[in-house]
């Protein structure tokens, strides 16, 4: 059993400054405790990982046995998350970019949440989720030794499409 | 605490594949309890399965969030239309992310009435999120997307 002290979440802002990513006040919606914030700074980092369209600092937010279903492409390590992404950056997402907003937080354990966000994937061009492109993603984000979140389990599902 | 339940019957042994530990094994109990149940049609039964402000999603916008509502929509999918169905799957990941949650992913789908395959449309990647509260493991989230190019269910 860990104690409260030990089993505390990095401060948000703390978490989107070292990535030097802009925080987004109004992203929280209604989950605006320190715990939640935390949490979602991951979809925050996801957002601007793929608005840099890069690869590693998307796959850096993903445990080392993250897992990422990506349409029909289930991927089951950082590493084939990575490599995924090199290709989809280069070649169908380039210039893409995602846009979610949270729809519940739950703590499963101090440690462990799991997070459900609706949006999609914006493509060149586009100025907003195409129909056919909104999803659902259920986000499992597990607290590190050092307090910074990692993503061990992103999945989504169409909603529309 | 696995004495002779369904979780040790030597014909389990073909759906447990690789996942033997008993720690898997008693995680694994949720999805068996899922199909016993849906093979019921038993709403209840399906809601049950999850903790009290668990949810589901499908695809084809379905969101629910809490037994309550897992309950409402079950039971009208099985007066409708997807009376008489089963569902099936096998286990292709087991992960613990601790002793109190764990998650799974599996491959299967909705098995029309007196079918024992998949049809391709009904074809999904399922992943249960559980968690053990009070000795029990329940889901706190399940989710599904489609499996294959030609996986057309939408709820």
């Amino acid at each position: 059993m860990t104690t409260k002290a030990a089993s505390r979440w990095r401060d948000a802002t703390e978490i989107l400054e070292a990535a030097r990513v802009a925080e987004d006040h109004s992203y929280y919606r209604e989950f605006v405790s320190d715990d939640e914030k935390a949490v979602l700074a991951v979809p925050q980092l996801i957002q601007a990982a793929w608005k840099a369209n890069d690869p590693d600092f998307f796959a850096g937010l993903f445990a080392e046995n993250g897992s990422l279903l990506m349409g029909d492409e289930q991927l089951t390590s950082r590493e084939e998350i990575r490599a995924f992404m090199a290709k989809g950056f280069a070649g169908p997402y380039r210039g893409a970019y995602v846009k979610g907003y949270p729809v519940s937080v739950n703590f499963l354990h101090p440690d462990v949440a799991m997070v459900v966000t609706g949006g999609g994937i914006i493509l060149a061009g586009e100025s907003e989720v195409a129909a056919e492109r909104h999803i659902r993603a259920t986000w499992i984000i597990v607290r590190q030794d050092d307090g910074r979140p990692l993503l061990l389990s992103h999945q989504s599902s169409p909603v529309t499409g | 605490m696995t004495t002779t339940t369904e979780a040790n019957r030597p014909d389990l042994d073909a759906y447990y594949g690789p996942f033997t530990s008993e720690k898997e094994k008693e995680a694994l109990s949720v999805p068996l309890r899922l199909v016993a149940a849906w093979s019921r049609n038993d709403a209840a039964g399906v809601a049950d399965s999850f903790t009290e402000d668990g949810i589901l999603i499908l695809p084809g916008d379905v969101y629910k969030k809490g037994r309550d509502e897992i309950y409402s929509f079950m039971a009208a999918a099985y007066a409708g239309p997807f009376k008489g169905t089963g569902v099936t799957g096998n286990p292709v990941d087991v992960r613990f992310v601790n002793d109190e949650v764990a998650l799974l992913r599996t491959h299967g789908g909705i098995l029309a009435p007196g079918e024992t395959e998949i049809a391709p449309e009904l074809a999904v990647r399922s992943t249960w999120v559980v968690v053990k509260r009070d000795g029990e493991w329940k889901l706190a989230g399940y989710q599904n997307s489609p499996r294959g190019a030609g996986a057309t269910l939408r709820w």
